[in-house]
């Protein structure tokens, strides 16, 4: 392979900029599959919590308008039955697995970061501090999600720095006033990256019924429905912090990742795209193989940025 | 499972708003389980995005067949395509239903198109168990969300219809043709598979369990990714979430914990009244 993708992430060298979206993508054994998983730049978990959650009542899932909205809440198996049943699995892939956590207190981040810092085959840290379907703590923040506040979004990373050495990745909501405020603030407190975007509010209604389609009421707009305002807050983001940026929205082709990438972005996360076509990542990689040949570009991180305004 | 691209070799309007799709595919016909359902890329475009997941309703000779309702924009563009055009398909997905094979007494029981995997489910069953004495029973609104009915009389199955209106069959809803049926038989030598709406399917899980007969029941949910990542679909069962493109979309009856639907007492009502 050729490398013409490569690109870095913090103290991760990705073999191409393209990685599955947490919660999109379960540990990868389904999608597996499919393709050959390490043929992405690094594989994204669902979001770990510290205890088993059940997640939200159904429906939790309702397509939109080029979009869908999910309101899972976060269901999984907490962090000690992940480790031990995603260990073998995971262990084994050449990708680099990059373990996405959510907390709702400084006390779980910091239990969970010195956990999977222990765990050599993780490679990388992506702190949800986004998730529009669970609330993250009272104690942490007076708004609902992390990510709402440029304090407690700062206090987060500076705990889980402490604890591990391994590449952090703040995962910001696109559900605020100003995202490049807590860019600042994640790039501050030592995030090696910055994941954005995550799904917008959003909520669907059944006239029928006189009800809301989810169970949830409200959940997560993606898909490429929100690819623009993906783009925009990824180019905001780039003009105000160095980091690399690690966008997410509405990916489904390389030329949609191109996009980003002229935008300010390093990377990228593939998310719905992923259900509505499993492959997708896959032939992302390698359109974006293609196209560096075809336009004889060396390293693609030479279009980082590079949209000309 | 697999991704497909599989192609359109015969095309059927049933009615004004349901039709067949005949698709060709070795490997659907060679995998697919009574039960089991596909997942069809519906548009070229993002809108609609996601696929649509359909019950497999037959493996004919050269792939398998799919009974559609026009629900929507995404059936009514597959309502478009033609013979020879192909179409993206991913299965066959989910768990099936498990035959039994030591029950002779088999009772279908299907509300509108949930005679889709019925039928395929029949057809296994007559070739697997000489001795199967096979009751379908058949419920919808109207007259017009009767199907199948011809496809069944070919299995030499026995027939009964129910319809809310009346305009068909029994006037009322098909669990009351059920129970007339099930107080003939001995509930040892019987088991009920069942498909449709989840009051139906409820409704079912009672009868089951007060009548002691085992049943096994095909759930719906929204679908997103319909291979168990997305976690969408996760209904609540004796043995915490499961997901129904996974896990399901046949459950045993009793597994499943029932929502109380709103509206049950309304439910209810309606059929005291009937």
């Amino acid at each position: 392979m050729s490398k013409a993708l490569e690109i870095k992430i913090g103290k991760l060298k990705l073999q191409n900029p393209v990685m599955s979206a947490s919660g999109t993508f379960g540990c990868g054994e389904e999608i597996n599959n499919f393709f050959d998983i390490n043929k992405l730049g690094a594989i994204i978990t669902k979001t770990i919590t510290m205890e088993k959650r059940q997640g939200n009542p159904s429906a939790r899932v309702v397509e939109t308008a080029s979009g869908m909205i999910n309101s899972i809440g976060l269901e999984g198996p907490g962090i000690r039955n992940f480790l031990k049943g995603k260990k073998d699995f995971l262990k084994k892939l050449k990708t680099h697995v990059i373990v996405s956590i959510s907390a709702t207190s400084v006390e779980d981040f910091k239990i969970m970061t010195e956990l999977l810092d222990e765990q050599s085959y993780i490679k990388a840290i992506e702190l949800n501090l986004s998730c529009p379907n669970v609330s993250h703590g009272k104690t942490l923040s007076k708004y609902k999600l992390i990510a709402q506040d440029p304090k407690a979004t700062e206090k987060i990373i500076k705990i889980a720095k402490k604890y591990t050495k391994k590449t952090l990745i703040a995962k910001l909501s696109p559900n605020v006033t100003d995202i490049t405020e807590i860019a600042k603030a994640a790039e501050n407190a030592g995030a090696d990256a910055i994941s954005a975007i995550n799904t917008l509010t959003a909520m669907a209604v059944n006239v029928e019924k006189r009800r809301p389609v989810l169970g949830n009421i409200f959940g997560g707009l993606s898909g490429p429905a929100i690819k623009p305002v993906a783009l925009k807050m990824v180019y905001d983001i780039s003009k105000k912090v160095k980091v690399p940026i690690i966008a997410i929205g509405g990916i489904i082709s390389a030329e949609d990742a191109l996009e980003f990438i002229l935008c300010g972005a390093s990377a990228v996360q593939v998310g719905t795209a992923t259900f509505v076509d499993p492959f997708t990542g896959e032939n992302i990689v390698n359109d974006l193989e293609k196209y560096c040949e075809e336009k004889k570009i060396e390293n693609i991180s030479s279009l980082i940025g590079a949209l000309v305004v | 499972m697999k991704q497909l691209k599989v192609k359109i070799i015969k095309k059927d309007n049933i009615s004004d708003s349901c039709f067949k799709l005949s698709l060709k595919s070795d490997y659907l016909k060679k995998t697919a389980k009574p039960g089991q359902f596909v997942s069809v890329k519906c548009s070229d475009t993002t809108s609609p995005l996601l696929k649509r997941p359909f019950g497999i309703h037959k493996v004919t000779s050269h792939g398998i067949e799919l009974l559609i309702k026009k629900a929507g924009k995404a059936t009514q563009l597959l309502s478009q395509k033609k013979e020879g055009d192909e179409i993206i398909v991913l299965g066959p997905l989910g768990q099936g239903f498990e035959i039994e094979h030591k029950k002779n007494d088999i009772l279908l029981v299907a509300g509108g198109y949930g005679v889709v995997p019925l039928y395929f489910l029949a057809d296994q069953i007559i070739k697997k168990n000489k001795g199967a004495k096979i009751k379908v029973f058949i419920g919808g609104k109207t007259k017009n969300d009767i199907f199948c009915a011809e496809d069944f009389k070919k299995l030499k199955a026995e027939l009964y219809f129910s319809t809310n209106d009346g305009s068909y069959g029994h006037k009322g809803f098909v669990t009351s043709v059920l129970m007339k049926e099930i107080v003939k038989l001995e509930p040892k030598n019987c088991v009920i598979y069942a498909c449709g709406p989840n009051p139906l399917l409820m409704a079912i899980s009672d009868i089951s369990k007060e009548e002691k007969i085992k049943a096994q029941v095909s759930m719906e949910e929204y679908l997103a990714c319909g291979i168990g990542v997305c976690m969408g679909c996760a209904i609540e069962t004796t043995q915490g979430k499961k997901l129904v493109c996974k896990d399901g979309p046949v459950f045993n009856a009793e597994e499943i914990l029932w929502k109380i639907p709103e509206n049950l007492n309304k439910a209810i009502d309606q059929r005291i009244n009937l």
